[in-house]
Order: C-alpha cells, then sequence, then structure tokens
C-alpha cells in the first residue's frame, strides 16, 4: 500500500523531474520525498531510470496505473490541486495567474512525446499544447482534443538579418541561410515539413526549452528560426520574415476522455477561451476557435 | 462521530454517508431498500428486546449496486441470485452460511466475495458496504485486463476470504475503501451521474477483478533461485509472527533468527510470496491487529500505547498510517475516556 504523499513524490518526481521541486509543491523537504519515494518504488515493484532528461519507470504498472486513476478521480472531486501542462510559448499568456484549482508544471516541453505521456499515465490531468499539428486524433482515441486556436509558423530571424525587411521572397530564397533543425523526434511532422522546404541545416542540442539555447541561436544576424504569434510578443527581437507560412498549426487543450466531461476540465477550457480573447487582439494572425 | 445510548457500540460513519442517511427504526425498510439489488427472503432483529436501528444509503452506477449500511444485529436470508455479493465490513462482525459451511467476516480483518448463491447472514452490530455485480462482468473486467478476449476468463463461482493482513489483497481493499470514500453525500443526491461520467464504477469492478484473479498482479518472471526449504522457513515465520505481531522483539534480526535465512534470502522470499519487504509486512499485521484491538473496545487514552506497541513513535505516525489503510481516524474507534464524559 502506497500513502498519497507516496504516490504523490513519485509523480511529482516523473513531472517535474527533481526532487527539489516536488518538494516545493509538496510543501516538504527533499529528504521526505525521497523517503517516500523509496517506499512508493518499494510497494509498486518498480524501479526508475534516467532516459533523455525524463525519469521512465520500470517494472509491473497495473497497480500503479490503478492507484493514480483514484487519484485523478480524488483531484477531480477537489481533494488536491489538479495538475495542468503547457507549452512555454503559450504560458505567459494562458497560465498567468494559473487557473484557480490547478497546479502547473514545468513549462518547458519542446516535444509532444513527453506531456502525452504524463498524460496517458494520469500523472498529469490536462496539457495545452501548441503544436496540434503534430497530434494525430486517431492515434490517441484515449484523448480528448479541445481545439483552442488556429495560427501559422512562418519563418524568423533576428532584426539585424539582411532579409528581415525585404518584401516579397520566396521561401526558396531563405534557402541559402542556416536555420535550426528541431531536436530529433521532438516536432517530427514540422521537422519533416522543415526538411522538405530544405530547412533544419543547424543542429540543435536542447531537451528542454530554453529560449537563450533555441531563439538565442539567431543572434548571430544570420540563422532562422521559426515563430508563432504567441512567441512574435515574447521575443521582441524576432522578426517574422516576409514570405508565405511555413505551416499551418494550431493549439488545444488535452486530457484523457474518461474525464473530459468533468466540470473542472470544462471550466479550465473556458478560462483558456476567455484569456486568449483578451489576448487575440495583440496575436498578429491568430484565430481563436 | 454519531453515537445511540441503545447500542453497544458506535454507528460508524459510512464511506458516502456522511450528511445523510437518518436512522431509521423499521427493519422492513432496511429489506425493501437491500431488495432493490439484493433479493433478500427476510430480515429480523436479533434481539427483539431492543429497538432495531439502522441507517442505509445505496448508489446504482451502470451494473455495479453500491450499499452503505450501519444496523443492529440482524439475521437475514438470501434466495439465489444472478449477481454476486462483495461484503466489506468497516465495524462489526457479519458470519454467512452457505452450502454448509460458515464464512467468518470482520472488519478490519477480512472481506468476502460470495458469488450468486443463497445464503443466511448473522451480524452483530455492523457497518459496511455491500457491493453487487454479476460474476460475468468481473470475468469481462478479468479478461480486459489480461488482455485476453471476452469469455476466455471463467467467472468466480466460490465465495472468496479476503484478508486485510495479506499485503497485496490489503492494498487492493485499501484502495477500495479510498474509492468509495470518494462517493459522497452529494453524489448520492447528484444520482451518480458524476461518478458515472468519472468512470469510477468501472475503477471499482477492476479493484475487485484483481481481488478475485490475483494472477493479474503477479510478475511474469518467475522467481528464480528461491529454494523450497526457504519457502518453509517463511511460512514457520509466517505462522509465528501471526500468533502475536504485537510482540516488541520482533523485528528484522529476530525474523531473520526464527527462520534461519539470511537477509537477502528472507528479503526474496517474502518478496515472493507477499509481494512486501518483511518490516512492511509486519507493520501491516500490526495495524491489522490495532484495528482488531480497537474493535473491540479500546479507552481513548490507551491510543498511545497501542500505537506505540504498533511499531511507531507517535500518535500522529500511528494515526497517519491507520487512516491510510482503513480510511478511517483511529481516534474514532476508541472509546471515550470516563473523563470526557458530561459530568453528572
Amino acid at each position: 500500500m502506497v500513502t498519497l504523499e507516496e504516490l504523490s513524490a513519485l509523480d511529482l518526481l516523473v513531472w517535474h523531474r527533481n526532487g527539489k521541486s516536488a518538494a516545493g509543491i509538496s510543501g516538504c523537504n527533499q529528504s521526505t520525498i525521497s523517503r517516500r519515494l523509496s517506499r512508493a518504488l518499494e510497494a509498486f515493484q518498480l524501479t526508475m531510470r534516467r532516459c533523455r532528461g525524463e525519469w521512465e519507470l520500470e517494472g509491473p504498472t497495473l497497480l500503479l496505473q490503478m492507484e493514480r486513476q483514484l487519484h485523478q478521480l480524488g483531484r477531480l472531486l477537489g481533494q488536491e490541486p489538479l495538475r495542468l501542462e503547457i507549452s512555454p510559448y503559450v504560458a505567459p499568456f494562458l497560465v498567468r495567474p494559473a487557473p484557480p484549482g490547478w497546479t502547473l508544471g514545468t513549462l518547458d516541453h519542446f516535444g509532444v512525446a513527453q506531456p502525452l505521456r504524463l498524460l496517458h499515465d494520469r500523472v498529469i490531468d490536462a496539457w495545452v499544447c501548441d503544436m496540434a499539428l503534430e497530434l494525430d486524433s486517431e492515434e490517441l482515441p484515449e484523448l480528448r482534443v479541445l481545439p483552442l486556436y488556429r495560427q501559422p509558423v512562418l519563418l524568423a530571424a533576428d532584426k539585424e538579418h539582411p532579409l528581415a525587411r525585404i518584401d516579397g521572397l520566396s521561401l526558396a530564397e531563405f534557402g541559402r541561410f542556416p536555420s535550426l533543425r528541431l531536436p530529433e523526434g521532438a516536432l517530427p511532422r514540422m521537422e519533416a515539413r522543415l526538411a522538405a522546404l530544405g530547412f533544419g541545416d543547424v543542429p540543435v542540442q536542447l531537451r528542454r526549452y530554453d529560449p537563450a539555447d533555441w531563439e538565442g541561436r539567431t543572434a548571430d544576424g544570420v540563422t532562422l528560426t521559426y515563430t508563432t504569434p504567441f512567441n512574435r510578443l515574447l521575443q521582441p527581437g524576432l522578426v517574422p520574415l516576409r514570405a508565405a507560412p511555413l505551416l499551418q498549426s494550431g493549439g488545444c487543450l488535452l486530457c484523457r476522455r474518461d474525464v473530459a466531461d468533468h466540470g473542472a476540465i470544462e471550466q479550465l477550457h473556458g478560462l483558456l477561451c476567455s484569456r486568449l480573447h483578451h489576448w487575440s487582439p495583440r496575436l498578429e494572425q491568430l484565430e481563436p476557435i | 462521530m454519531a453515537t445511540h445510548p441503545s447500542l453497544p457500540v458506535q454507528l460508524l460513519p459510512l464511506p458516502f454517508q456522511r450528511g445523510v442517511g437518518a436512522i431509521d427504526r423499521d427493519p422492513d425498510r432496511l429489506t425493501m431498500r437491500l431488495r432493490r439489488s439484493l433479493p433478500v427472503l427476510e430480515l429480523d432483529a436479533v434481539d427483539s428486546s431492543l429497538p432495531f436501528l439502522h441507517r442505509s444509503a445505496s448508489l446504482g452506477a451502470g451494473s455495479l449496486v453500491v450499499h452503505a449500511a450501519a444496523h443492529s444485529a440482524l439475521h437475514a436470508v438470501n434466495r439465489p441470485q444472478e449477481a454476486a455479493v462483495f461484503t466489506m465490513p468497516l465495524a462489526g462482525e457479519k458470519r454467512f452460511l452457505l452450502g454448509g459451511h460458515t464464512w467468518v467476516c470482520r472488519a478490519g480483518e477480512s472481506s468476502l466475495y460470495l458469488p450468486g448463491e443463497g445464503y443466511s447472514v448473522d451480524t452483530s452490530v455492523a457497518s459496511g458496504v455491500i457491493l453487487s455485480v454479476p460474476p460475468g462482468r468481473l470475468a469481462a473486467t478479468a479478461a480486459a485486463l489480461a488482455g485476453r478476449p471476452e469469455g476466455a476468463v471463467a467467472p468466480v463461482e466460490r465465495p472468496v476470504l479476503l484478508r486485510e493482513d495479506d499485503p497485496r489483497q490489503g492494498h487492493l481493499l485499501a484502495m477500495l475503501r479510498r474509492a468509495l470514500g470518494l462517493i459522497d453525500h452529494a453524489t448520492l443526491e447528484a444520482g451518480a451521474r458524476l461518478h458515472l461520467s468519472l468512470g469510477l464504477d468501472d475503477f471499482i469492478e477492476r479493484l475487485l477483478a484483481l481481488l478475485l484473479y490475483p494472477g493479474l498482479l503477479e510478475s511474469p518472471a518467475p522467481a528464480a533461485g528461491i529454494d523450497p526449504a526457504d519457502r518453509k522457513a517463511f511460512a514457520r515465520l509466517q505462522e509465528a509472527i501471526r500468533a502475536d505481531p504485537m510482540d516488541p522483539t520482533w523485528n528484522l534480526s529476530a525474523m531473520e533468527r526464527f527462520s534461519g535465512l539470511s537477509p537477502q534470502r528472507l528479503q526474496a522470499v517474502c518478496q515472493e510470496q507477499l509481494g512486501s519487504d518483511p518490516l512492511r509486512w509486519l507493520r501491516l499485521l500490526r495495524l491489522c491487529q490495532a484495528r482488531r484491538v480497537l474493535a473491540q473496545g479500546l479507552p481513548a487514552h490507551e491510543l498511545l500505547p497501542l500505537a506505540m506497541r504498533s511499531g511507531f513513535t507517535g500518535l500522529a505516525a500511528f494515526s497517519s498510517a491507520f487512516r491510510a489503510r482503513f480510511q478511517l481516524d483511529p481516534t474514532l474507534l476508541a472509546l471515550p475516556d470516563p473523563a470526557d464524559g458530561p459530568s453528572a
């Protein structure tokens, strides 16, 4: 048997990746998290290992998943705060302040695989994804996808880039400049689209989103990156290049289908929509749904 | 907590009955409520010289029906039916007679699964939860959990006694109590729609399936390298500890000495047999024993000594572990100290 605190220690560590953050959320010290974690792992006969910067569990997980479902039901019934992860590009607009009754995640996921896993395993209750392009609802039958907005993805560069203010260029004309390559497998559809257009020749070692390691790479005045309406507000040093969009994507709220009709999810969806409408006049080319 | 002077023990709050379910004196009303899902042939108070008191509530969710009831001592006879009955006492004792065999189910000690056979039952003053669900439904759930086609798993058609002091079963029973604890009186008023939409009925059915089909939880990898002699030694050790789990001399060293097993072999055989490590299992036994002691009536001032005997350093740690296991605060089970009563 594990207590609520022991399972929380395990899941908060998986979600937030380190004991310090887990301890901060739980209101205890790191050694307490460590003790609780040991007991949870022992009770479920699991081991943990790091894989590409994320914790993975090894061992039989049926009982763990049952416990997680029970904990999620408890959270939905108000026993503890619900857990929300959100893309770093939209977090400053949609979850400041945090929605009432929700606790926030690391806000630094670059790709979709890890948030999807957290959602599937009921470690988190909802996730706001800003790359809906990467989600195939047929491959995610257990998830409900609630669309929030549509947005284009544009080429962008430092405002001092030689082509920054030139109109009427085709995408092909930017091909002679270096452009950032997405971390392998993080956003596979966008990666394929960029590759097809001839972009993505500058490899970037990036496990978690950090503007210094991504947009910061354009400070040389020549390297190209990609931007969205949200990112344009966050990175005033970047300018979108005056060419056709690279692709159309969008943002959405995801949760497990079996909890999607719960009032807490509906309220979160409503709050996100209302905050989106508040910001939309300043978000060029973004279309709230 | 609600008390009544004519009852020898306190009526316990029920998992989803907080704030609802007024005390009723008519046994026929309890019979009628139970008959909504159980084929109760007769139900009588055991002691007609005392008023028969009961509180009850029920909730239908999908194919599952959940009854919670607290009542005076009673005798009841049920006809055979299609649905199986799973009874989980929270206070008191129930003796079921079926097929010429008696099954005793005690709070904090055991819960009982009965297939659809007819039976008679005698209870003490008791409270608890009864779940009614078709055995075929549980078999289908088990098949789904095992990734096998529907119909590949046979329904369980014999009584199964589930023990709190078995680590695997105890864990699932604790989860079941917590799941039932999520059903509160607001849900009853809302007609259960909320919990149906959250799939709580499905969750409870899966827990019941895991209890009845323990193979679903077993690790696919067989335990290698465990000597049959180690298993025998561990069986003797289990017997000795179960005889007196509160004996303060039981610790890891004592367990190793008694069994003659090295620390590694003791860990391995305990893990294989009980899915737990020895000290965790000892703590579970002591908590179950403490639950029994409390059910027999323990004054509140003896709670701390009980906590110490159970291997805890203080009342707070004991209460926390007790609540986690039984979803009950041990102080609610303790009898009020005489000095705490109203003065004359």
